[in-house]
């Protein structure tokens, strides 16, 4: 079975979501919704899906197609536009959405884990942030990721060392 | 918490070269990937604190991995199996995929979870299940290959189908707006499906979870059955699984409803939940829909699933009957074995008719009339009086001297129904109407009193049977006197806990040929849905819950559908349209539910203030509050041009309102303060709901007491307030309008939560109000921000008002009073509030400007005469 877009962006799902919503930023999360993001993301995955040479680097292709989109969509928003606070209306709400298909883990439980984990982050540095998105959120090599932040790839896991300290501390793990 | 540069010391308990030591550890194991379950295993003997450190890093990762979908304890080889990426995860473990050496093959590895891998009972079930599974060959039942057990965790091996669950398929039609299958394709790959669960049917065994997720779609679109018999021990486990309201998630929406119900479970049982599964990879859609558990159980027990044909255009005949037989609420009524199932699917898929037996029209009937309460009154009448003349000729002619316990019965039933069918109310919802909406009286039906002595000559006919007695009682009294009362006080909390111990006794004496329960039931989720809506509890779900059970016990009676109409409009997402609906609805109703829906809408909008009125306050834009208004003065027949008084404390409110007032009064006489701030704490903590705004109280308290406390605010029982109660503490410090210097101290606290908290809802009227109050400089910002979002409301006006004249600039000022007249409501009282303002700020004005504010104030004294 070859493989296509719509599969493909199945089962990289909950890490494109990931990085979608981590990389909104609190700013842009109150004026869309990161699902919303996701369509645009797929939609555009599937023009541009003849553009991707290997099938096993399909997660990672999206990855960089969900990261670009969420640039642009920054780079033309965010101080534009007046918020307006009606746009936002708060769930109130505990009963648990039911999760149709997820299992145990279900979404409304992953969305929480997300936003609480976006809450972390912001409290962080930023190169601790940047060394936990890229290597566990984006899942790129730590490599790949010294050459990015201009590092050895031993000071890569060192830095991502003392960045988990600092996550398990705000998140009271 | 800011500031922990990467390359900086870290502010942790431990000396600098321990922590960097364990950094180094750490980045070791990240290098290595060693970073699973048997590193964690040795870490969680140590107890030193260089131990804990890494573990609550390994800790962090796991919630990172667990985030994005991977497993993080991925072990690189189990027995004979070098595991090479993880397949899936589920409630008992994880399915990896896995390469077999010996065999050279690929295999998927289902591992039981390390959690459970100690316990006996999950072992046993798991290596018991993996037999039974083992057992069972067939071309749509995934086959094991091997079970086993290698460094304490046991697993089993499967064939690899290399393919998606089919859940993922659906999804990704669903993305594309296509449907997953098109039917005749669907029933011949559900043909084999059916067969396999039909063997292991007959092998005594039962699947529990059959569901999208748990088909297998291989390459050439075979279907195959997987994770067989697991559910049993999943449930085992459910206890992990289950939401803290004691709903169960997951794969609800593929239960059926004796499942649903704890009930006992057969092979129809599977087969029903084939059945959804079937529906939802034709059409895309579930049978039934619901957002929350509670709402879908609801739906699994009492509704019945939307007709293929209503989600699908022109579905196969056929295949639409078959999903109906397996969709049926009675196990008896559906498919009793897969291979029939299979037999009748294979002849859709090849074009053949198929003869599925019909049920009875009566039984028909009956379900569409459960599919839709609100409009079964009349067809449940008119099916009861066949029944009834259909028993009465039975029983005349089967006895010929006609006994009177049978005669009794059939009138039982005739009456009970009738009950049933009454548009009034038994006992008069007419307190806990007003308990709702305040105390005018409002014309509601009252118990017929023809009703009433029907009843007691039934009740006199045999002594002996209790239950027209009780019907009797539950029809002309009110079930449960102390809860209305305390709804009448506004008491809501303390209500309700009367009502959820009266519904479970009266739940429990249940049984089905008992129709008194059922009256007093009704009437005891009728108090119970006014408890919720509250303004001390403020729980519009579970009160809509309520309201949808008490319809169904009485699917005529007026106030539930009344209230229903309330909740309906405070979740719309587009209010006009949602009146407009309600105005066509009500167009042809009787002049009492019209006057009663009327007065609930004039109480949901509250621009009227309704003295005793106690029902929660329900978030809207002051726009929408008048459009409210004027269909409820409409519906009501009431003058339009009502006071737009604004949110006045009622009921239970009230109270806590007059004590709030008074302890803010003696703020500066600690003697006097601390009594009442305790009367105040302990008034909440009995009357208040946790989750209810009124806990702002509680909060307001904690502010006022310590103004310069940076301490997070506790509710009643000692946990941290959410932003939304913080928030309803802060609207209560701005109702009692504390000092100014108290204010000047609060307000840099209040300044930094709106910054933190821009988007909560209702935030904005509160921030301008407080700012103005405190005199701070960012009180023009809030106004421009309250006028920009909701620009009818008066209030936003009021707030610019005041900022221009204590800016002196008399022209905006001028403007702004003008505008503030022209949307109010209530002219005069408008205009008086201008006069005031002006006298207000006069007095604070610099000289300049002081004659030009008394000369503003003047001139609209003078509209005034």
């Amino acid at each position: 079975m070859t493989l296509t877009p719509e599969v493909a962006f199945e089962q990289h799902r909950e890490r494109l979501l990931s990085v979608i919503y981590l990389r909104m930023g609190p700013q842009l999360r109150t004026r869309m919704d990161a699902e919303d993001v996701m369509q645009e993301v797929a939609i555009e995955a599937i023009n541009s899906w003849h553009t991707l040479s290997e099938p096993q680097n399909a997660g990672a292709w999206l990855v960089t197609l969900a990261k670009r989109k969420v640039a642009r969509i920054l780079r033309d928003q965010i101080g534009v536009a007046a918020r307006n606070p009606n746009r936002e209306r708060q769930v109130l709400t505990d009963l648990p959405i039911a999760d149709r298909r997820s299992g145990p883990v279900t979404a409304a439980d992953r969305r929480d884990r997300l936003e609480l984990l976006g809450q972390a982050l912001e409290r962080l540095s930023e190169d601790y942030r940047e060394v936990v998105l890229l290597t566990k959120i984006e899942g790129l090599p730590a490599k790949e990721v010294g050459v990015r932040m201009d590092r050895s790839e031993n000071a890569v896991n060192l830095l991502l060392s003392r960045a988990l300290k600092r996550l398990a501390e705000e998140l009271k793990l | 918490m800011t500031g922990d540069g990467p390359h900086e010391p870290e502010a942790a308990p431990l000396p600098d070269n321990d922590s960097s030591m364990v950094d180094g550890r750490m980045a070791d194991l990240l290098a290595s990937g060693r970073t699973g379950s048997d590193v964690r295993r040795e870490l969680e003997q140590t107890t030193t604190p260089e131990g804990e450190d890494l573990l609550s890093r390994l800790n962090a990762l796991d919630f990172l991995t667990g985030i994005v979908g991977e497993a993080s304890d991925m072990p690189e080889r189990l027995g004979d199996y070098r595991i090479t990426g993880l397949l899936g995860r589920g409630g008992m473990g994880t399915v990896y995929l896995a390469y077999q050496e010996e065999l050279e093959r690929e295999v998927a590895l289902k591992v039981l979870a390390p959690a459970w891998s100690s316990d006996p009972t999950m072992r046993q079930r798991f290596r018991a299940e993996a037999r039974a599974t083992a057992a069972l060959h067939h071309r749509h039942i995934v086959p094991i290959y091997d079970y086993g057990e290698a460094q304490g965790r046991l697993f089993f091996a499967m064939e690899r189908v290399d393919g998606l669950s089919l859940d993922k398929h659906i999804n990704a039609a669903r993305r594309r707006n296509e449907r997953p299958l098109e039917p005749r394709e669907a029933a011949r790959r559900f043909a084999g499906v059916a067969d396999a669960l039909g063997l292991a049917h007959r092998r005594r065994l039962l699947h529990r979870d059959v569901k999208p997720g748990n088909i297998l779609v291989a390459t050439d679109g075979t279907l195959a059955l997987t994770d067989f018999g697991l559910a049993k021990a999943l449930d085992q486990g459910s206890m992990r699984l289950t939401s803290k309201s004691g709903g169960f998630l997951g794969t609800l929406h593929y239960s059926s409803p004796e499942q649903a119900m704890g009930g006992n479970l057969t092979p129809a049982s599977d087969l029903y939940s084939l059945g959804v599964t079937m529906y939802e990879a034709v059409s895309g859609e579930l049978p039934l829909s619901g957002k929350t558990t509670e709402n879908v159980l609801q739906q699994i027990l009492y509704g019945s699933p939307r007709r293929l044909r209503d989600v699908l255009p022109k579905p196969p005949k056929d295949l639409e009957a078959v999903i109906d037989k397996l969709l049926s609420r009675e196990p008896g009524d559906r498919y009793q074995d897969g291979e029939e199932l299979s037999r009748d699917l294979a002849r859709i898929a090849d074009g053949e008719p198929v003869h599925i037996r019909k049920l009875p029209m009566v039984v028909r009937l009956l379900r569409r009339v459960r599919k839709n309460p609100v409009l079964a009154g009349a067809i449940i009448a008119a099916s009861v009086l066949l029944l009834v003349t259909v028993l009465l000729v039975r029983v005349l002619r089967e006895e010929k001297g006609q006994s009177l316990l049978s005669r009794h019965q059939v009138n039982l039933v005739n009456v009970a129904n009738q009950v049933r069918a009454e548009m009034g109310s038994p006992w008069g919802p007419a307190p806990m109407l007003q308990c709702l909406i305040g105390g005018e009286p409002v014309p509601v039906v009252a118990a017929s009193e023809g009703m009433v002595a029907m009843l007691a000559r039934l009740a006199a006919e045999v002594p002996d049977d209790i239950i027209p007695q009780r019907m009797l009682a539950g029809y002309q009294s009110d079930p449960l006197p102390a809860a209305s009362e305390l709804l009448a006080r506004g008491q809501g909390l303390e209500a309700l806990a009367l009502y959820d111990a009266a519904i479970g006794s009266e739940v429990s004496m249940r049984t089905f040929a008992d129709l008194s329960v059922d009256l007093r039931l009704y009437s005891l989720y009728l108090g119970r849905a006014c408890a919720f809506l509250t303004a001390s509890v403020m729980r519009p779900i579970d009160a809509r819950r309520d309201l949808d059970l008490a319809s169904f016990l009485r699917p005529s009676s007026v106030f539930p559908r009344a209230l229903a109409v309330v909740l309906r409009l405070s979740e719309a997402a587009d209010v006009d349209a949602e009146l407009a609906e309600i105005e066509r609805e009500l167009q042809s109703a009787g002049a009492d539910r019209r006057a009663v829906v009327g007065r609930l809408l004039l109480a949901m909008a509250s621009l009227r203030v309704a003295v005793d009125a106690n029902l929660m306050p329900f978030p809207m834009s002051f726009g929408e509050r008048e459009r409210v208004h004027d269909l409820g003065a409409r519906l009501a027949d009431v003058q339009p041009n009502a006071p737009a008084g604004n949110g006045a404390p009622t009921g239970c409110a009230r109270e806590l309102h007059a004590l709030a007032l008074q302890f803010a009064n003696s703020l500066g006489s600690a003697q006097a303060t601390a009594p009442l701030a305790e009367q105040l704490r302990a008034r909440v903590q009995l009357s208040v709901h946790p989750q209810s705004a009124l806990q702002g109280y509680f909060g307001a308290v904690q502010l006022l007491e310590r103004p310069r406390s940076s301490a997070p605010l506790l509710d009643a029982i000692g946990q941290q307030m959410t932003p939304a109660l913080e928030l309803a503490s802060w609207a209560v410090v701005q109702q009692l309008a504390p000092p100014p210097e108290l204010l000047g101290r609060l307000i840099p606290r209040f300044l930094r939560f709106v910054d933190d908290h821009a988007d909560l809802d209702g935030i904005v009227p509160v921030a301008a109000g407080l700012a103005l109050a405190s005199r701070s400089d960012r009180a023009a910002e809030f106004a421009r921000t309250w006028r920009v979002a909701d620009s009818d409301d008066p209030g936003a006006l009021r707030c610019r008002l005041e900022l221009s004249l204590r800016e002196g600039n008399l022209d905006a000022g001028l403007d702004d009073a003008m505008e503030f007249v022209q949307r109010s409501r209530d002219r005069a009282e408008a205009i008086k509030i201008v006069v005031r303002t002006c006298g207000a700020m006069s007095a604070d004005a610099p000289e300049a400007t002081r004659k030009g504010i008394d000369d503003l104030g003047a001139r609209f004294e003078e509209l005034l005469r």
